[in-house]
């Protein structure tokens, strides 16, 4: 018989979980949620016919809404366009399911596995919602260019917004934005810690979303109070403020002030994320799925 | 005296559930109301393991096998007592260092990714346990060669037949070398030839690398090829912590009778006989027709038995009657049926 301690040099750091170790399988992970999501041709490519219809639907919609009132400036008709098309292209990267993807998990026993594994589930799970999300980019990205390329004068409208806001305001705005998103999602699936109880926490969070996000209507239409109360939360960072910071409708001030409330919301978000954990894995461990 | 792989003192789990009444308005007075209900599934357990035996872990369905495993494994904390893995984990708080030494394979769950073929998963394992590409290659070589698998290493899981993914499954868990392997009836649902291999690779890995492991199944093959030591459980207590060899020697020890009389006269004077037997008979089956009666008796009281039958009722009176060796099924059944702690059948150990 083969004794323990003279096995393989690599088993003298089993002690120990090192950085680079979970680096290099988070990076692996990540990469292994693309390539799933990619085996999917025929519900990506649905997903991607459903966007279109939902962008043209909305930009028809709001271009009516506006030029039927010529006496608002608030949005121009082309503003509104370039709003939806930003925003519907920010709702669908975010589209992913995280939350329902903690309860499957926790119902095919994913979970198990992988509470017993040296590899933190819950950067798993963020780890596969950014996945995801930019999986959803780069093929609604296409969508986006299309639309800004037939409607005349988007172009120029995207222009206008890029020459008033710093370079570097935006990739700050869709980090923050993506990170609430992840969140958020977490948060639904720990709030209820299975796959058939999920959808209470989710009819709320989309209630939420359809209130606070802008991706309904444009965000900065809201009275000044509402607006306010949404840009603590969560939801405001998924598509208002990536697309207000986009179309330069967020002053240097603002954004600096918005970005910093982001982060703060982020934190707290993810406080909720470790006491829901904390509530959820003590429910699992007590039932043992 | 071994190392100790496990250390189990004073176990015990109990569940929190909830009863509904039956129909639509148990589900209304449920939404309102609910009657919590607790559910001791182990009861006050003390057993210890040494490194590199091979356990059969043992118990009809509900009996606090598996609640078991989880909380060896430290999936699931106890609600009193402890396990202490290699002298010096608290299993239940999960410690990095434990969680390494450690592989899980259960029977009806999966750790490979579905969508993706097995060598993915395998390489993500490579990287979480930071296996390097040496050990990783040769390891994984050895067991697909074992498996003679290699040619399914590319396809989707999703698309691997029950017994292919297991094998898989299986690879998954022994990959970072663990020093225990807990399996959770690995071999359910697969057939002859699979589970066969599966039982070669497990005792070779066993004999081999001398990792320790504690195995649940139901498939008596599975117990008496692989385990030098078998642990039953029913009701959430240990009835049984010896070598199987000793239960063979309780089975070896006994024949089993099964006699069809040809009216119910007969039939009621061997009933009355096997009841006056002081226990040297044991009616291994409750029947109360003329079809059949079963009964185990010494293996050395054989002729005597059949000699006093015939005389109590003459040979005309038997329609069929056949003696055999009885089996560990029959053992097991028979342990199980009897109330934990009413009579002990545990074996003195170490």
């Amino acid at each position: 018989m083969r004794s323990h301690s003279h096995r393989d040099p690599w088993e003298l750091s089993r002690s120990s979980v090192a950085w680079t170790t979970v680096v290099n399988a988070s990076w692996l992970y990540f990469t292994q949620c693309i390539q799933a999501a990619l085996l999917y041709r025929s519900s990506l490519a649905l997903f991607v016919v459903t966007e279109a219809f939902a962008y043209a639907g909305f930009i028809a919609f709001w271009y009516k809404a506006a030029a039927s009132n010529p006496n608002q400036t608030f949005y121009t008709p082309l503003a509104l366009v370039l709003y939806f098309a930003l925003a519907s292209f920010h709702h669908g990267i975010q589209h992913h399911t995280s939350s329902r993807d903690i309860g499957s998990d926790i119902r095919l026993g994913k979970l198990s596995y992988a509470i017993i594994r040296p590899f933190p589930y819950l950067l798993q799970a963020l780890l596969r919602s950014i996945a995801f999300t930019i999986t959803y980019g780069v093929l609604l990205l296409p969508l986006l260019v299309i639309a800004v390329k037939l409607v005349p004068g988007l172009s120029q409208e995207l222009a206008k917004g890029w020459s008033i806001i710093p370079w570097w305001q935006y990739p700050i705005a869709i980090v923050i934005g993506i990170m609430a998103s992840c969140l958020i999602r977490i948060v639904i699936g720990l709030l209820a810690f299975d796959m058939s109880q999920v959808w209470g926490p989710d009819t709320l969070f989309i209630a939420l979303y359809y209130s606070a996000s802008g991706v309904i209507f444009p965000i900065d239409l809201l009275p000044a109070t509402l607006l306010a109360a949404a840009q603590w939360t969560p939801m405001y960072y998924m598509v208002g403020f990536p697309v207000l910071t986009l179309m330069g409708r967020i002053s240097n001030t603002e954004f600096n002030e918005h970005a910093s409330r982001g982060l703060i919301v982020l934190l707290a978000t993810s406080a909720i994320v470790a006491i829901l954990w904390r509530r959820g894995i003590k429910r699992f461990e007590a039932i043992g799925i | 005296m071994n190392e100790l792989a496990i250390n189990i003192q004073n176990l015990e789990k109990t569940y929190s559930t909830f009863k509904k009444d039956a129909g639509f308005s148990g589900a209304i007075k449920s939404f309102f109301v609910r009657q919590t209900i607790r559910i001791p599934a182990v009861k006050t357990m003390s057993f210890s393991i040494a490194k590199g035996e091979f356990i059969g872990l043992l118990g009809p369905n509900g009996a606090g096998k598996t609640t078991l495993l989880k909380m060896m494994t430290g999936l699931i904390p106890p609600s009193s007592g402890s396990v202490t893995a290699f002298g010096q984990f608290d299993t239940s708080t999960r410690p990095p260092a434990y969680l390494r030494r450690i592989g899980m394979v259960m029977g009806q769950r999966n750790q490979l990714h579905p969508d993706l073929p097995a060598i993915d998963s395998f390489k993500l394992a490579q990287a979480i346990y930071g296996i390097p590409d040496e050990p990783f290659e040769r390891r994984l070589k050895q067991s697909l060669h074992l498996f003679e698998i290699e040619s399914k290493l590319n396809i989707p899981v999703r698309k691997l037949s029950l017994g292919e993914r297991m094998k898989m499954e299986l690879i998954l868990a022994i990959l970072h070398e663990p020093e225990l392997l807990f399996l959770d009836e690995p071999t359910i649902g697969l057939d002859f030839n699979a589970a066969k291999q599966i039982r070669n690779f497990l005792a070779e890995t066993n004999r081999q690398f001398g990792i320790t492991i504690i195995l649940t199944s139901h498939y008596i093959k599975d117990i008496e090829e692989l385990c030098k030591r078998v642990i039953l459980i029913n009701e959430g207590e240990v009835v049984y912590d010896g070598s199987l060899a000793g239960l063979d020697v309780r089975v070896q020890g006994e024949r089993l009778f099964n006699i069809e009389t040809v009216d119910e006269s007969s039939h009621s004077k061997i009933m009355q006989w096997i009841a006056s037997s002081e226990g040297q008979v044991k009616m291994t089956q409750d029947v109360s027709s003329n079809e059949g009666i079963s009964f185990a008796v010494n293996s050395q009281k054989v002729g005597e038995t059949v000699k006093e039958i015939f005389q109590l009722v003459g040979p005309h009176a038997i329609r069929d009657m056949t003696i055999n060796e009885r089996s560990l099924e029959d053992v097991f059944a028979e342990i199980y049926s009897r109330r934990p702690g009413a009579t002990s059948v545990s074996e003195e150990r170490d």
